[in-house]
């Protein structure tokens, strides 16, 4: 039986076409099509005779009619190109306050938080700084942002250096008609976090009663003066009863991404072990149960290097810390009382955005490993390790099978 | 005497659609990360660079079809 300790390294990238990539497994392989977005799947029987280049006519006919293998068989070893990586994406978490205590928050944040805030002067810097390197896009969170009172002459400040995506994170319950006017004059996207269609238990979730009716009426102005919105849903076992309704909920209110539930993330807050849902719905709506994969040719040289999600990405916590990712608290990697730049050209966070899965145990003899996501705070915090394989992936490259139901 | 048949070569789709209007649909509204997401790495679906959007990295998985809960 193959396994991790005694498996034969396969583990390399062959060009088979143009914009056509095989990519070797333990056990099977599988080919990236980075020009139509397929990804396919080969046995060792398929992957021998595509890299043997043995004369198997009706195979490799079968190949070249979908476009995915060269006529005179010239395969040769893909080589990857090293860029050096820049800050795309930025979050700012204006304070570590928040209005409501969520049973899951990974931040921790309620109203007791007495954390001082960063003077506004600070945040001005960090956009000016990110804009200087090329970041382009901002995410407003906290604690709630929306009790940083000067988060909208922040946004402004982010506009005029040029960001083209700024969207404030919150759970609604301090939004008013007023506030929603400045968001859609500055042209804002809002997310918001919804439990449950049942307010007693979307209550239960935040820790703060009225705070569903609250969230809803944000909701509905938000709707109303049509500002871009995204709803997510967090399942935790509170909640997990009333989940179809809710996303029912939320589609019927003609939000878009009504469909976005995860299951709780074992950090924060939600690292308590009564928070889990019951195994069948983990299973079901946090779990990686088949292969569903789509590539490009963008995509797949990012995840040759560096990780699938947080490459590219960058934190600011409401004490000037600079990390990889909210959820990766305990990774500082700079902090804002310096340049911006230094700590996004250091080694330490180079390093973690280079942790491609070419580095997670496991992940590494993977075929899919170049495109599939990731979370190396939830795998982190779930095994201890930062380049475990999260369990929340029911695939064993060294059997080549998915895990049955219930296993 | 037990004789195992040699293995035929496999290959095997595992992308939600083949070139057409449905995948070029999955691929325009993809964004960095899956929109199961959201919750969590609350990331959008823009790209700075102007460049098409990323495809969707199957975190977590689509939910598979049937009754849930409640």
């Amino acid at each position: 039986m193959t396994t991790p300790e005694n498996y034969v390294e396969r583990n390399k990238i062959y060009r088979i076409n143009e914009g056509v990539l095989l990519v070797e497994g333990v056990q099977r392989a599988a080919i990236y099509d980075t020009i139509k977005g397929n990804v396919y799947s080969l046995n060792q029987k398929a992957r021998d005779i595509v890299l043997e280049q043995r004369n198997d006519t009706g195979f490799c006919e079968e190949l070249r009619n979908l476009g995915l293998l060269f006529k005179d068989n010239n395969i040769a070893e893909f080589e990857v190109e090293t860029p050096n990586f820049g800050l795309e994406f930025v979050w700012l978490e204006l304070t570590s306050k928040c209005n409501l205590t969520c049973l899951h928050c990974y931040a921790e944040s309620s109203p007791k938080i007495d954390q001082e805030e960063l003077p506004t002067k600070i945040w001005e810097k960090v956009i000016e700084e990110g804009a200087k390197i090329g970041c382009r896009q901002l995410q407003f969170i906290g604690g709630e942002p929306l009790i940083f009172e000067q988060i909208f002459d922040l946004a402004a400040c982010a506009k005029s250096f040029g960001y083209q995506f700024i969207e404030i994170f919150t759970n609604g319950t301090l939004l008013n008609a007023d506030k929603v006017k400045r968001i859609k004059d500055l042209g804002l996207r809002v997310a918001v976090s919804l439990y449950s269609n049942d307010p007693v238990i979307h209550d239960l979730v935040t820790g703060s009663s009225g705070s569903f009716n609250k969230t809803m009426s944000a909701l509905r102005l938000l709707k109303e003066a049509e500002v871009p919105i995204r709803i997510g849903v967090v399942i935790m076992n509170q909640n997990q009863a009333t989940v179809g309704n809710t996303l029912e909920m939320i589609q019927k209110m003609g939000f878009d991404g009504g469909e976005s539930a995860d299951v709780v993330r074992t950090i924060g807050r939600g690292k308590k072990q009564n928070l889990l849902p019951d195994p069948e719905v983990c299973r079901n709506f946090g779990t990686m149960i088949q292969p569903v994969f789509v590539t490009d040719k963008n995509s797949f040289e990012r995840n040759c290097i560096g990780n699938p999600c947080w490459l590219g990405k960058i934190a600011v916590t409401a004490t000037g810390d600079i990390i990889p990712c909210v959820a990766g608290r305990q990774h500082i990697v700079g902090n804002v009382a310096e340049e911006l730049e230094e700590a996004v050209e250091g080694n330490p966070l180079q390093k973690l955005w280079r942790i491609s899965k070419d580095k997670i145990k496991v992940c590494s003899g993977c075929e899919y490993r170049y495109a599939c996501g990731d979370c190396r705070p939830l795998a982190e915090a779930e095994t201890g390790n930062l380049y475990s394989k999260t369990p929340r992936c029911d695939y064993d490259p060294f059997t080549g099978e998915w895990k049955k139901g219930g296993e | 005497m037990l004789r195992v048949e040699a293995e035929k070569p496999e290959i095997i789709l595992v992308s939600p659609s083949t070139t057409g209007s449905g995948n070029e649909k999955q691929t325009s509204q993809a964004g960095p990360c899956a929109p199961q997401c959201l919750p969590y790495c609350r990331i959008t679906i823009c790209r700075p660079d102007g460049a098409p959007p990323l495809p969707p990295p199957p975190w977590p998985p689509p939910r598979p079809p049937g009754p849930h809960r409640g």
